[in-house]
């Protein structure tokens, strides 16, 4: 099943924090296109290894789409050309024998690089610390059953909860911001009946530490939207927005 | 070999009715004031649904915790995978449903290899997790009317399961995470990333804190505390491919056990019978689908060895449901380990599907004729698409390829009731510990036992412990103990970068995981063991010769060194596996010894002689392991050959 | 920092009153666009429209309207701009991309928004200082008044490419910029939405259309 194809790699390569980083090239020989983009890499490591070169460095975990540690930059696009994937989902079929690729990783003030591909995204756990919770301590929640919450509204808040934390959103936008990633969480917990006592504080705060730790506003390019890898919308945005101004000027947080 | 009953090995379980054990033994809890628990520094050791949820609720109550992660985020811990979904005895369904059927499926399930106190206790606390995931926003599955739905899972006959789409773990994770940063918001919790525990520090006999080195920095520090709580997964990466993350590893685990915590049930390791097969020598991981899968997919191969029809052409009378066929009562439902054995037996005979014949289908055919593939595509979208991203293959049309893959480990280090280990101070939790599986782990019973332990457990448990030891302050950090165990690690730390052989850690940890999956896998023999043993000490010592790390210097990032320290562990504890494997003369559950089975090829055990847990002492690397039984008495369940049919 | 200061310099603060004004602007185009029409018609129309107009209260209110909402919207997006570049980091990409299956104008205009608003300001300051500032001279204009003064200036090829230019230009800018607005304040709604969104950029085609018609007309005599 499927051919092999040979791809000419620009990666960057940067050994630590404060080093200066540069574009390194490989050609990458023969590589079934079964596999996926980080096994390729994974290959072209084994090969670095084997000359004595050090190897690209570049997070991964789960490997099937779900932990958020992958990604970075394949010719501009998040996660690479495929919608709805990370890269570690991205499968070298999707790529043409001859195929010249620059690879990234994300920037942005508030993701410097660690090595490599590597970034440090402690900044969104930050922003989920600035109220991205419901205050619930363990031992005094009320039956699951006794708020009645609707399948369409369950499943909405399903769709903002999906996020992975990847920090493609922040990667794609060109003000590297952001506002998906905080307005999902916002989004998903006003959704439901357990997110209101907290709602109006919680999209201050958290609106507020995002701005903080140096992301970007949001110019509505909707470049998030199609980085994001669970496909989550734009809307929430909309909606996180519409919390955070009421929060701000109607109830005069 | 030597065999001792030794006094360490007491669980310390509450006697008297089963259904009181739990509130009896909470009730004669030594309580910590909340004034004084502010005092008592714990250290949480892993960020999954074991370790956010311990860390999230010991900070509630007070103490302070120190949360600790090898990952740049707690929220990227492997429980995030969990698909399928989490069971508790909320008989939500009025199927008749009850915290003891929970204990008796799981007992049963388990192979009777597990403990009657700690399991009923994971039932009775089941309905609380669902309450507590739930308040935080966990958004799981409706119905049309706002209640909760359900689905069943292998091995039981009711519909316990709560679910979340196919992401039930990524959103019970994210619900203990967000409980987790609201204690590191409130200042109760620090949460430390990017560390990578390295070694346990003990002291008279006690553990009193952990050796962390930083991943980003390369330095190595000491953290001490009053208590340690390990939450650091499982070990089915020993088989390189598994269905585990690619970091997933055992060295806290088994860094304590050289420390003198004893390793309980090794060989209890899970073949998860639906995953997608591997297609070629350069995949670096399995990929899980969620065994939910087989609520509506039914499982075939083609009667006639190496058909070459496509599998639509193939007619029904040409097809063997062989799970239907032989366990006419659950079906496809099997337990795990008795699909994954039963898929293997039809590829072992020739009637394997795929390029490799190492597959069997699972097919939807029936289940779309049957709901319409819209009602099909809202159950497992997700998991469909996933499968058509990997495989390039539609399984809406064509029959899903499956085979089983490594997934979960029941073993873990032992733990008496209180969930710590015979080393005083260090406490298990999740699948890093034995606990409540037994032999076989049932389908969304993970999720459960590390969110129990965490949320429900743990935190009571914890007290005795620490208010036992209140005259005592952890200790300095030029303590000679806490000295010592950091110039260890960085001793070792400078040995493996010092080595500079040939081969990259990735091709010896895959050796590895060939022996392990060929002689330790889905069933095994005392010779092939026994071989498995020579040819993991061989890799061992090709490791310690002739591993080549890069970048040659500790003080950045560096991913290879940071995999040398795992598969240097891996490489120990593999043979420990194997001795347990071979130590364990019976076939139960997910443990297949060859030369135990009934005629029909099912698990046959031996309760007169190893109803026990097995739990290891460390006696050396290469030498021959220590073993402790702690006795398992089965008062309220009756030990029958586990049937299905 | 006092309650209004925090929350008006805030991301979504700034937005705010960058949408208010922005929306603000819109209408005054509108208005503007609708007087300017009137240079088709041969009659007297246009410079009846202007005399009136000059001699009324209304330019007053809307020099003074213009005066505060032009700068704060400039100020608040070029604050916005400053910290927005910032975000990025000290490295760029040095490859661009979109995964986006938007039209392409759409992805664009929203991206060139800003640079479409300083070319607007450079425009802006031309234009006032050509017939703002010049309205007496050309209210006495012995040719047609105000209408036939247009018609001389824009019939210079020099002045009528600019104020084509200018009104594409001004197109552009609120072609992403007014579906943008409401986005600010917040809406979203899953039918009125897409409405609004393509109202907004029906008014920016048929604005710059409808500016940018004028010196075409005039420059094709």
């Amino acid at each position: 099943m499927g051919d092999t194809i040979s791809l000419t790699l620009e990666v960057w390569r940067q050994p630590g924090p404060l080093a200066k980083g540069r574009f390194q090239t490989y050609e990458v020989k023969d590589v079934s296109q079964n596999i996926s983009f980080l096994e390729m890499l994974d290959l072209l490591n084994q090969r670095l290894i084997s000359e004595g070169i050090e190897p690209v460095h570049f997070e991964h975990d789960c490997r099937e789409g779900i932990c958020g540690s992958c990604g970075f930059m394949i010719n501009g696009q998040a996660h690479g050309p495929d919608l709805g994937t990370t890269v570690c989902q991205l499968h070298m079929r999707r790529f043409k024998n001859g195929d010249h690729l620059v690879v990234e990783p994300w920037r942005a003030r508030a993701f410097p690089v660690i090595r490599d591909l590597v970034v440090d995204r402690a900044s969104l756990d930050k922003i989920i610390a600035a109220g991205g919770y419901n205050s619930v301590n363990c031992g005094n929640a009320p039956d699951a059953n006794a708020m009645p919450i609707g399948r369409d509204t369950a499943e909405e808040a399903f769709d903002a909860a999906a996020c992975i934390g990847c920090g493609a959103c922040v990667a794609a936008c060109k003000n590297a911001s952001a506002m998906l990633f905080t307005s999902a969480k916002v989004g998903q917990l006003a959704m439901l009946p357990q997110g209101q006592p907290e709602r109006s504080h919680r999209v201050v705060r958290m609106y507020d530490e995002m701005q903080a730790l140096g992301f970007g506003a949001c110019s509505w390019t909707q470049d998030c939207e199609a980085a994001c890898p669970k496909e989550i919308s734009v809307k929430w945005i909309s909606r996180a927005k519409r919390d955070y101004l009421k929060a701000r000027f109607k109830e005069g947080l | 070999m030597t065999e001792q009953t030794d006094r360490v090995l007491d669980g310390k379980c509450p006697t008297g009715p089963l259904a009181d054990r739990w509130t009896k033994h909470k009730g004669s809890i030594q309580l910590i004031g909340p004034i004084n628990k502010r005092k008592y520094h714990i250290i949480v050791v892993g960020t999954g649904l074991a370790g956010a949820s311990a860390a999230a609720t010991l900070g509630e109550l007070g103490y302070r915790v120190t949360a600790v992660t090898y990952h740049d985020s707690p929220r990227r811990a492997h429980s995030v995978a969990a698909q399928g979904g989490i069971n508790a005895a909320k008989n939500y369904q009025n199927d008749g449903d009850s915290t003891h059927r929970l204990f008796y499926d799981t007992i049963k399930g388990g192979d009777y290899r597990a403990r009657e106190s700690n399991v009923y206790r994971l039932a009775e606390v089941s309905a609380n997790i669902i309450d507590q995931a739930v308040a935080q926003g966990v958004p799981f599955a409706r119905e049309y009317g706002g209640a909760l739905a359900n689905r069943t899972f292998g091995g039981v006959l009711v519909s316990r399961t709560f679910y979340a789409r196919g992401q039930t773990g990524q959103q019970l994770l994210y619900g203990a995470y967000s409980s987790l940063m609201r204690q590191v918001d409130g200042g109760n919790v620090t949460l430390l990333t990017y560390k990578d525990m390295l070694d346990v520090i003990v002291s008279e006999g006690e553990a009193r804190g952990v050796v962390l080195r930083d991943l980003k920095t390369g330095k190595v520090d000491a953290l001490t505390a009053d208590a340690v709580v390990l939450c650091t997964g499982g070990y089915s990466n020993v088989f390189y491919l598994s269905t585990n993350a690619k970091k997933c590893n055992v060295t806290a685990t088994w860094r304590a056990h050289k420390k003198g915590a004893t390793f309980a049930n090794p060989c209890y390791t899970q073949i998860h019978p639906t995953c997608i097969p591997q297609e070629g020598e350069d995949q670096s991981k399995l990929t899980l689908m969620s065994e939910s899968l087989r609520n509506d997919g039914r499982v075939w191969v083609p009667r006639k060895k190496d058909d070459p029809r496509a599998p639509a052409d193939i007619p029904e009378a040409d097809r063997y449901y062989y799970l239907e066929e032989k366990y006419p009562t659950f079906g496809n439902m099997v337990p795990r380990d008795v699909a994954s054995r039963n898929a293997k037996y039809v590829c072992d005979d020739g009637q394997g599907v795929g390029a490799t014949k190492q597959a069997v289908y699972l097919d939807f055919k029936d289940a779309i004729a049957r709901l319409g593939e819209d009602t099909i595509r809202a159950r497992y979208g997700n998991l469909f698409q996933m499968y058509e991203k990997i495989v390039a293959d539609n399984p809406y049309k064509t029959p899903m390829k499956i085979y089983p893959a490594p997934h979960y480990s029941m073993g873990g280090l032992w733990v008496d009731y209180d969930l710590m280990s015979n080393l005083p101070g260090l406490f298990v939790l999740g699948e890093a510990n034995f606990s409540d599986h037994g032999a076989n782990r049932l389908g969304a019973s993970a999720l459960m036992q590390g969110l129990a332990d965490g949320y429900f457990v743990i935190p009571y448990t914890i007290g005795p412990y620490l208010h036992a030891n209140r005259a005592r302050k952890p200790l300095a950090a030029d303590h000679p103990d806490v000295r010592g165990t950091v110039e260890a690690v960085e001793a070792k730390t400078k040995r493996l970068l010092a080595i500079n052989g040939k081969r990259s850690v990735d091709s010896i940890h895959r050796e590895l995981g060939m022996v392990m999956l060929d002689k330790v896998g889905m069933s095994r023999t005392a010779e092939g063991l026994t071989e498995a043993i020579e040819k993991i000490r061989a890799l061992r010592a090709e490791f310690w010769e002739n591993v080549r790390i890069l970048p040659t210097e500790g003080d950045t990032l560096n991913m290879e060194l940071e995999k040398a320290h795992r598969v240097a562990d891996f490489l120990e504890f593999a043979e420990l596996l194997c001795h347990d494997a071979r130590a364990r003369n019976e076939s139960c559950g997910g443990h297949f010894r060859e030369e135990h089975q009934t005629p029909e090829g099912e698990a046959l055990r031996d309760d007169e002689n190893f109803a026990h847990v097995a739990a290891w002492g460390f006696a050396g690397v290469g030498e021959t392991p220590v073993l402790h039984k702690e006795r398992l008495d089965f008062e309220f369940v009756k030990l029958t050959q586990r049937s299905y049919k | 920092m006092s309650w209004l200061t925090r929350s008006l310099s805030s991301f979504s603060g700034r937005k705010l009153l960058a949408a208010v004004t922005g929306l603000v602007l819109v209408v005054f185009l509108i208005i503007h666009l609708l007087g300017n029409l009137q240079i088709f018609s041969d009659s007297d129309a246009f410079n009846h429209y202007a005399k009136a107009l000059h001699d009324g209260p209304l330019i007053l209110l809307g020099d003074i309207g213009l005066a505060i909402t032009f700068p704060l919207h400039m100020a608040m997006v070029i604050w916005l701009a400053i910290d927005n570049a910032r975000a990025r980091g000290p490295a760029g990409y040095k490859k661009h991309g979109t995964k986006q299956t938007r039209g392409f104008a759409s992805v664009l205009a929203s991206k060139t928004t800003l640079y479409g608003g300083l070319v607007l300001i450079a425009f802006t300051i031309i234009h006032v200082w050509h017939f703002r500032l010049h309205h007496e001279e050309m209210q006495a204009f012995a040719a047609g008044g105000n209408r036939g003064y247009v018609i001389q200036e824009l019939a210079n090829p020099g002045w009528g490419l600019l104020y084509i230019v200018g009104s594409l230009v001004v197109g552009w800018h609120i072609f992403h910029g007014i579906q943008a607005s409401f986005r600010s304040f917040g809406v979203n709604h899953p039918r009125y939405t897409p409405l609004i969104v393509r109202t907004g950029m029906g008014l920016a085609t048929v604005l710059a259309l409808g500016f940018a018609a004028i010196p075409v007309w005039i420059l094709l005599g």
